[in-house]
């Protein structure tokens, strides 16, 4: 299959006043043509500024020490801030979490439309409102030239993350990256709003980075899976593989803290202890100290790396078998 | 079973528009008779989307804003009227307590943990200041599993599930029968979840509390629950026990929030676009509320507003379809 991006060995670090926060670390990842990856982690691992490190947005203290980037054989690390213009926005583009913060509040739908299509393409402004038009029918906005003219507080959240999305995809990118974008949605909205990308993923053959820290949600889009705790990628496979056979303690525990009808009465397995401070690392593997499963090995040395466990299948632990 | 708090015939109106005389042209219809009984010792879960009036149901119980019109019984003594002041002389307000959802927004930035805590009991007169109450801090501490030595740090010193934590403390300070859990867990990891909810379980082995689960995940609704009741737009529209959820839920809008809440279910291409979006709580349509987005819906359906009945379990269901025996699926 052919590869679309290629991370290799990224690291990243946030200078603070306390030392260097070690926020990415060896991370490893492809996404290949009209594939949908998932990232899946909780709040802090990383899973963001793994996003934002793509298009080269990651802010101020943040800097990227080491590691390549490819996208379309181009290292977009080595590219100059006008070069990265051109592809930001045009061949990859992001989807946020929250709607109406990516939207501006003080201007008409139409006009945000239009400036994104115009600055991606020679239309005119009549052609750009035309092209806007049709892109709010794709996402399935009912109504459209009346939405067009509404100011974003005037739409519900579901609406206005269809506007985002229908702005993301109207340069037709050939990498989409979606931030938890329906984790301020009602469930019945989140359905519409997967199902939605799925379309759009199959219509236009875009490859898509979804990023959410719910399984369920994981499970309904992606084809691959990788797995993020603090920094590190710690497994990664088919989806299916990963939800319904997991192999990293962490991917395992994750599972058995969601709740569910079954397990009423019963007490929820949780992950003891908290994520370590990313500015002094411990020696040997990270989730060492949250681990059922560890031992003398776990804790020293260097951490563990992802290993090839079968075709697609990666996992980065000293101790699989238990 | 005795009830702890009984709530007949609950209204609440917010006034929207006024006209030039300030006269209150309409209102927004934030709840709508509702009646419920939350027996003693259980745990009642309220589901339903944002914006369907779960919120403004605690804080009308809790007394925090006046209900419009109805009932609200608690501890078989009714605290509609009541005024603050005769709410405080009677601790009425004691027995009532709430865990909101984001802990940020509770804790005061500048408190530390241990005046953050002892603040309820200080307000309420329990202690005459700190130093006297903190035998009972550190006895809240250890039931919520938090660590002494985080008493003299500051809420952004903490993690999300600590915060949450102390909030649980600070509810459980003035030992209240019937805790409102509004959301508890929605801004927290899924792992910190789990050890929130055990907390929340454990507690409630121990002391016997009632609680008044909000939440908008079917998941920590049945895990948690033992009744749930399912609100839209400012209604309650089926009642049934959290064990049969999954399968006794009649009313259509259950089942969509059944369905869109499983993995495998596939919603077809015509149910992408937007219908799906409440209505404004303003101009109800004066049939059956959720009649916009019901794909069962009769000519009945459009004019006639359904009762809540009762079903044969026991379950109640709002829905004209169902009380004539007709299984939608």
């Amino acid at each position: 299959m052919e590869k679309l991006l290629t991370i290799n060995n990224l690291n990243l670090n946030f200078n603070t006043f306390n030392g260097k926060n070690k926020v990415l670390r060896n991370i490893n990842i492809d996404v290949n043509k009209s594939e949908v990856l998932g990232i899946v982690g909780e709040t802090g691992c990383g899973k963001s500024v793994l996003a934002l490190s793509i298009l080269g947005l990651v802010p101020k203290p943040g800097k990227i020490t080491k590691g390549n980037i490819y996208f379309q054989q181009k290292d977009l690390l080595k590219l100059s801030d006008k070069e990265l213009e051109e592809i930001r926005g045009k061949n990859i583009s992001l989807i946020f979490q929250s709607p109406m913060s990516a939207l501006n509040p003080v201007f008409k739908v139409k006009k945000q439309m239009m400036e994104v299509i115009m600055a991606h393409s020679s239309m005119g402004k009549v052609d750009a409102f035309k092209e806007a038009l049709r892109l709010l029918n794709l996402v399935r906005v009912p109504e459209p030239e009346s939405v067009i003219e509404c100011y974003p507080h005037e739409l519900s959240g579901g609406m206005a993350q269809r506007v985002v999305i229908s702005m993301a995809i109207s340069s037709q990118p050939s990498l989409l990256i979606a931030d938890e974008p329906t984790t301020a949605l009602d469930v019945t909205i989140e359905k519409q709003i997967i199902k939605l990308m799925k379309n759009i993923k199959n219509e236009f053959e875009t490859s898509l980075i979804f990023i959410s820290h719910d399984l369920e949600v994981i499970k309904q889009i992606a084809e691959r899976v990788a797995v993020m705790y603090a920094g590190n990628i710690v497994e990664i496979g088919r989806c299916e593989d990963i939800l319904y056979n997991p192999l990293h303690p962490y991917t395992q525990a994750l599972i058995k803290a969601v709740p569910s009808r079954i397990k009423r009465g019963k007490e929820l397995k949780g992950i003891k202890g908290i994520v370590p401070e990313l500015i002094d690392l411990p020696e040997g593997c990270i989730f060492e100290s949250r681990c059922d499963r560890s031992d003398k090995k776990c804790k020293i040395g260097s951490p563990p790396e992802l290993k090839k466990i079968s075709e697609d299948r990666y996992v980065a632990c000293f101790n699989l078998k238990g | 079973m005795r009830a702890i708090l009984e709530v007949n015939n609950l209204k609440k109106l917010y006034p929207n528009k006024k006209n030039i005389l300030g006269q209150v042209k309409n209102y927004v219809h934030a709840l709508d008779e509702i009646s419920i009984k939350i027996p003693e010792g259980k745990t009642i879960g309220l589901l339903g989307e944002s914006g369907c009036g779960k919120s403004t149901f605690a804080k009308v119980i809790l007394r925090l804003t006046d209900p419009t019109a109805g009932k609200i019984k608690f501890n078989k003594n009714e605290i509609t009227n009541k005024s603050y002041h005769q709410l405080k002389k009677e601790r009425r307000h004691c027995q009532m307590q709430i865990v909101f959802q984001n802990p940020n927004k509770v804790l005061s930035p500048r408190k530390k943990i241990e005046f953050l805590i002892a603040e309820p009991l200080l307000v309420n007169n329990l202690y005459e200041n700190i130093e006297e109450a903190y035998p009972k801090i550190l006895k809240l501490m250890e039931e919520v599993n938090l660590s002494e030595r985080l008493l003299n740090r500051f809420p952004h010193q903490l993690s999300g599930g600590q915060k949450q934590r102390v909030c649980i403390a600070r509810a459980l300070s003035v030992e209240p029968d019937f805790i409102v859990l509004d959301e508890p867990t929605s801004a927290l990891d899924i792992s910190v979840q789990a050890k929130i909810l055990n907390l929340l379980n454990k507690l409630q082995q121990k002391k016997s509390f009632t609680y008044l689960l909000i939440t908008h995940d079917i998941r920590v609704a049945e895990y948690m629950c033992h009744e749930i009741a399912v609100m839209y737009l400012g209604e309650i529209v089926e009642k049934l026990k959290a064990k049969s959820f999954r399968e006794y839920a009649k009313h259509p809008y259950s089942q969509l929030l059944i369905k869109s809440s499983s993995a495998e279910y596939e919603i077809s291409e015509k149910e992408i676009s937007c219908a799906g979006e409440l209505p404004s709580p303003i101009d109800l349509p004066k049939g059956c509320r959720f009649i916009t987005r019901c794909k069962y819906a009769i000519d009945k359906c459009k004019n006639v507003h359904p009762e809540l009945i009762t079903l044969e379990d026991k379950n109640l269901c709002r829905c004209h379809l169902v009380k004539k025996g007709i299984r939608l699926n």
